[in-house]
């Protein structure tokens, strides 16, 4: 799904993890915010020979945690994605659901499932219960996101239950006290699907953070 | 195949599907069971693999496997066509103890037409029913009504009119219906290209024509503008019947499936955990031959795969259930 970089100006190059998920619809809402993607499926597509990455940033879609990070493993990609998501590297990344799964320092009940674990934030997986309770809602933030709800699609989905960090980690909505779109530096996430609505926004924020951490080159050793 | 889609594409069929969103159920600060929430799902699974298991030891191996989901059955469609009698949804028991075992999605299948057996599964908390023809039918002239129900479900199709009316009915995720339980790709391979293809040649139809094409197809005019629109099924489609190896996976893929179903496939091989672990890499990585072939090493065998002609019964083409 790489669409063309004009020559006048080099566009940001957004990194989506493809492995499983809903990768396509993310590609689309960050087309529609003007910037190119790249699918991730194998080390290669995110490093070339001499270790540069290759993107300005990575998103982690929601699809099955359990299925992506098994996934990550074996394709050997999880050290990689580790190590550039850290100091120096800082590359940003955004992950909705199981992406913020991902993310997360600690996992209830499920601590050894393999993941980044670079946000510093406890998560529950599957805490609202069978698909039967997933459910919208509206969030709203005025500061961060303006007058306009954000609209919300959970699916089996996580809650934050705490806030590691809490220096660090910046609460930027909650629904019945629980935070729902988090960030700390360079990583944002969220427990709904903003890929499943035609909204923006919270693109348009990883976006912003992107191109405050756009690095020259970022090389692993 | 996904040109005109974006992420709300799915949701917004509802309009074409019930002209409004009037069965989402507002339940104190959230709305619950929207269609939104009922696709939702499927596309959560896109690019994944669901694995049939029948013992709760199953469903941790497909797990450990990296299965996005897996389907409890008390037997899997190569032993129902082995034993030959009536087969009904699962016993909750086992349901609930697979349930249990695994922290991914957990489905469950209803005969066609039986709505009790869906209640039964949907007060279970199964995170998806499967109505479906590997199943005995229980009512021959219709399908469940699925917009009755908080639970989304999932239908089999073997061409772009039968998918229509499934999603017409409430279906929020298709299948193709191959032939499961044979090891045999072929049918899977047919009902794929045959709604891939009618949806191309949608495309090249004047909009004057549609309403006469919906009439000869037997779906709403509305789904199938939305579906000429799309450029693809308004849903998530997947492919099931028949797939045996990491290469009929991969196939499927390339055909346009946006996932796949495995069923006999895994648990009737030499060795499951090797052989459910290879698919799902297969289907991550589809498109590049180079993992296909090291995944597809050493697998030992594959199920026994049975030749159409030698099939005593064709589920997919079954005069079981007169109303398709």
């Amino acid at each position: 799904m790489e669409s063309s970089v004009p020559s006048e100006s080099p566009k940001l190059v957004i990194g989506v993890l493809e492995l499983q998920g809903d990768f396509f619809e993310h590609e689309r809402l960050l087309e529609k915010c003007g910037v190119s993607t790249k699918g991730i499926r194998q080390r290669r597509h995110l490093l070339d020979e001499n270790g540069k990455i290759l993107v300005d940033g990575l998103v982690i879609p929601g699809g099955e945690s359990t299925t992506i990070g098994k996934l990550l493993v074996e394709l050997d990609m999880l050290d990689v994605i580790r190590t550039a998501v850290a100091p120096p590297h800082c590359l940003p990344v955004l992950g909705t659901c199981a992406g913020c799964i991902l993310l997360a320092r600690r996992i209830r009940t499920f601590d050894d499932q393999p993941r980044i674990g670079c946000l510093e934030v406890e998560v529950e997986r599957n805490a609202y219960g069978p698909q039967i309770e997933s459910f919208e809602c509206q969030v709203q933030n005025v500061q961060v996101f303006g007058e306009e709800p954000l609209r919300a699609v959970l699916i089996r989905a996580p809650v934050i239950t705490r806030v590691l960090d809490s220096a660090r980690v910046q609460v930027l909505a909650s629904f019945r006290d629980t935070p729902i779109v988090v960030q700390q530096d360079h990583i944002l996430a969220c427990t709904f699907h903003p890929e499943l609505t035609g909204d923006t926004r919270i693109h348009r924020r990883f976006i912003e953070i992107v191109k405050q951490n756009i690095a020259v080159e970022r090389r692993l050793n | 195949m996904n040109s005109h889609v974006d992420g709300a594409s799915f949701a917004e069929t509802e309009r074409a599907v019930n002209g409004g969103s009037e069965w989402s159920h507002l339940n104190g600060d959230v709305h619950a069971s929207t269609f939104a929430v009922k696709v939702g799902l499927a596309q959560m699974l896109k690019g994944g693999v669901i694995m049939d298991v029948v013992t709760p030891e199953q469903a941790r191996i497909a797990e450990n496997a990296g299965a996005c989901a897996v389907m409890a059955l008390e037997r899997i469609p190569a032993d129902i066509r082995a034993q030959g009698q009536v087969a009904r949804m699962s016993d909750p028991g086992l349901i609930k103890r697979i349930k249990a075992a695994v922290s991914i999605p957990v489905m469950a299948k209803a005969r066609i037409g039986h709505f009790v057996e869906a209640q039964i599964l949907e007060a279970l908390g199964v995170d998806y029913i499967d109505e479906s023809e590997v199943l005995t039918p229980a009512d021959d002239l219709h399908h469940i009504n699925k917009h009755k129900f908080r639970v989304p479900f999932v239908c089999g199709c073997r061409n772009l009119g039968e998918a229509l009316r499934r999603i017409q009915e409430g279906a929020a995720f298709i299948r193709t219906k191959g032939e499961a339980g044979t090891g045999n790709v072929v049918e899977a391979v047919r009902h794929a290209r045959q709604v891939v293809g009618e949806i191309r040649r949608l495309q090249t139809m004047d909009d004057d024509e549609l309403f006469t094409y919906a009439k000869e197809i037997g779906a709403s005019y509305a789904l199938v503008k939305r579906t000429k629109e799309m450029g693809r099924l308004p849903v998530v489609q997947f492919a099931a019947g028949g797939v045996a190896t990491p290469a009929d996976a991969a196939l499927m893929m390339q055909l346009g499936m946006d996932g796949v179903f495995v069923g006999s496939g895994i648990f009737k091989s030499a060795d499951p955990e090797k052989r459910a672990r290879a698919i799902v890499k297969a289907v991550a990585n589809y498109n590049d031959p180079k993992i296909l072939a090291e995944v597809s090493e050493d697998l030992g065998d594959a199920m026994v795969g049975i030749e159409m002609d030698k099939l005593v019964q064709k589920w997919a083409a079954d005069s079981r259930h007169k109303a398709q």
